[in-house]
């Protein structure tokens, strides 16, 4: 079938529409022309980005200075260029070489920035090229005092375009201290502080962490606080840091309030960090309840009573712990293997005749290698090396890939002048050591 | 001359319309999920081919109707309001390249109008749509059950515990490409009951749900 002939249509000389047509595939063909190229940038960039991801950074840094000719306007692929120069200056071993590799990162970012000048990794990555420059003359020419190379204004033009980024802020802190400039280190870690208060658990660990920053770092928390950023880590961090410095009443009283913001994202750990608050302040019977909380939301009951039997054993309150056992397994229905934490807690109490008659009961119930483990544990204890020797043999048939159960066996077997298996036991320990 | 008076021509034209627009439907959920910067370059280069065909279509038949649709007006009012802001945008590029994918989706969605008009069209894009689904949900199975054959869709950068992704690099990206082709696939219920049919449909349908729910 014909189309019909449309005499509305605005061109109706076939002269002109021939021509119309002529022209519209003429500028199609030259944006194909131009997507093709594109797309074989492209292409060049995502095997870059896959051999870099396996750390390829030769094949890489090829597949990049292709498709950085294919594609110069692109500031994703200078960028990646950028990071393929830095880590291969990473490997280099002399410093000469890894001086170029980063000068050329630095030029593959510059030229990322001048494409876009708002993108803060651009800055970012000018910053790092600029710090191991700094670092690389220091090595190279240790006559000067002064360095050409000026990472600070990097670090802030990325914090600038990127205020809440946190990687930034990490590597601006780091680099503030390695140049003693103290006064705007405090100043920056009071900012990411405020901004994000999970950020305390990080700078606590870092090279620079001391009381004058920790002080600057609880100035952020409570400005978080105020001005109510992130008010369940900000409390939650402040109260850490009151434990840190024993006052429990202040980590309490701060870690309940932290519990009371997003209380759907309270999970049995919280329950039992402040259950262990209480205990460490010696409030065993406000402990009780935070304690039971968590165990009822819990979803494995023996995991979490571990860990109680820890934070009371830590208390040395394994006593006060018997008791709130018995008591969980009057309201609660506890899983088979939480008797063997009771087991263990009145092993802590030199109750063995008791916790031997339990574990007993357990393994006539059910075979358990850790039952057995304790039970030669218990033998041990009270140095019946037959009794002993034969438990943790049937704890090693149960589990034999576990190291420790190898292990006791070995010395079982060493206490009972059985060298020969003894060391057998023990390869098999050291085999299966993690 | 001989152009346009050539009906095997139009047909031909109006067929490998179709079917560009067929592929695109089929390559961009394969492309995890056209995410990535070559997948949009391909879509560029396929809507390009399909409007090139199209308008020289329309050229050569002198047809210049316009179909109207009652998002023709938000549609003017949208391009309108991004045209303004890449005009005064603080970074022209990015701007640029996303005013152009913009007006992607828009000839996209008039190249559909336009070529898919009648009754069995419709059903055939609807079949597209949900064979995509099925294969989608079928091979994500699959790849759960760590019996991908296929190395290309296997993503260990990523770590998604054990939703499931199936070819897209996002499990949402997943859940939602289903959440579309599952009303199209419920409609079908619709054109009748037949035992063996509704059996199949049924357990399309459920296949799909459960990816949704599970991705």
């Amino acid at each position: 079938m014909m189309p019909p002939d449309n005499p509305q249509s605005p061109i109706p000389n076939p002269q002109s529409r021939y021509a119309l047509c002529a022209l519209l595939l003429l500028l199609s063909a030259f944006a194909m022309v131009h997507l093709s190229l594109r797309l074989m940038g492209q292409a060049h960039y995502h095997s870059a980005r896959e051999v870099l991801r396996d750390g390829y950074f030769g094949l890489a840094r090829a597949q990049l200075e292709k498709a950085e000719h294919e594609q110069p306007g692109d500031p994703a692929i200078h960028k990646a260029l950028g990071r393929v120069y830095f880590e291969l200056g990473a490997l280099k071993p002399n410093a000469q070489g890894a001086s170029g590799f980063a000068r050329k990162s630095r030029e593959s970012y510059t030229a990322a920035a001048a494409i876009n000048p708002l993108d803060a990794q651009s800055a970012y990555g000018i910053a790092r090229a600029e710090v191991r420059l700094e670092e690389l003359y220091r090595y190279l020419h240790p006559e000067n005092k002064d360095t050409p190379h000026n990472p600070a204004a990097h670090f802030e033009e990325a914090i600038r375009l990127r205020p809440n980024g946190i990687l930034y802020r990490y590597a601006n802190a780091r680099y503030l201290h390695r140049k003693g400039r103290n006064h705007e280190l405090l100043s920056s870690i009071r900012e990411l502080a405020r901004i994000y208060p999970p950020s305390y658990y990080y700078l606590r660990k870092e090279a620079f962490w001391s009381p004058t920053v920790k002080e600057a770092c609880g100035e952020g928390l409570e400005a978080a606080v105020n001005e109510n950023i992130s008010p369940r880590s900000a409390r939650m961090a402040l109260s850490s840091m009151a434990a840190g410095d024993q006052q429990w009443p202040a980590a309490i009283l701060l870690y309940k309030e932290a519990l009371r913001y997003k209380a759907f994202d309270n999970r049995p750990g919280n329950y039992i960090h402040l259950g262990g608050l209480y205990l460490k302040n010696g409030q065993f019977i406000d402990a009780r309840p935070c304690f039971f909380r968590a165990l009822n939301m819990s979803r494995s009951r023996d995991r979490e009573m571990a860990r109680l039997y820890h934070l009371y054993r830590k208390q040395k309150q394994s006593d006060r712990f018997e008791q709130f056992y018995r008591d969980a397994d009057r309201t609660l229905i506890l899983p088979a293997g939480a008797e063997i934490i009771l087991a263990r807690t009145l092993m802590d109490l030199k109750q063995y005749n008791q916790a031997g008659r339990l574990l007993t009961e357990l393994v006539h119930k059910r075979p358990d290698a850790a039952a057995y483990y304790w039970l030669a544990r218990i033998a041990q204890a009270e140095k019946e090396w037959d009794a002993m020797e034969l438990a943790i043999q049937k704890a090693t048939v149960l589990e034999p890939e576990n190291s420790r159960y190898h292990s006791l066996f070995s010395w079982a077997l060493k206490r009972k002048k059985k060298f020969k298996r003894a060391a057998e036991e023990a390869a098999l320990a050291r085999k299966f050591k993690k | 001359m001989i152009l346009s008076n050539n009906p095997q021509l139009f047909i031909a034209m109006r067929h490998v319309l179709r079917g560009s627009l067929f592929a695109l439907l089929i390559f961009t959920p394969l492309a995890r999920g056209s995410v990535q910067p070559w997948a949009v370059t391909v879509i560029e280069m396929l809507t390009l081919f399909a409007l090139t065909l199209f308008l020289t279509g329309r050229c050569l038949a002198r047809q210049w109707q316009w179909i109207k649709t009652p998002l023709d007006k938000p549609i003017i009012v949208l391009l309108g309001v991004t045209l303004f802001s890449t005009a005064f945008s603080l970074h022209k590029q990015t701007s640029i390249q996303s005013f152009i994918l913009l007006l992607n989706y828009l000839v996209l969605f008039y190249l559909v109008i336009n070529t898919v008009r009648t009754r069995s069209q419709f059903r055939q894009l609807i079949y597209v749509i949900i064979s995509v689904a099925v294969f989608l949900a079928v091979f994500g199975l699959f790849k759960n059950f760590g019996a991908n054959p296929f190395p290309w869709w296997e993503y260990a950068e990523l770590n998604y515990g054990d939703r499931l992704m199936s070819t897209f690099g996002c499990p949402n990206h997943l859940a939602g490409y289903m959440e579309m082709a599952l009303p199209l696939l419920l409609s079908l219920f619709l054109l009748g009951f037949r035992p063996g049919i509704t059996f199949i449909l049924g357990y399309l349908t459920l296949l799909c749900a459960g990816h949704g729910t599970c991705s």
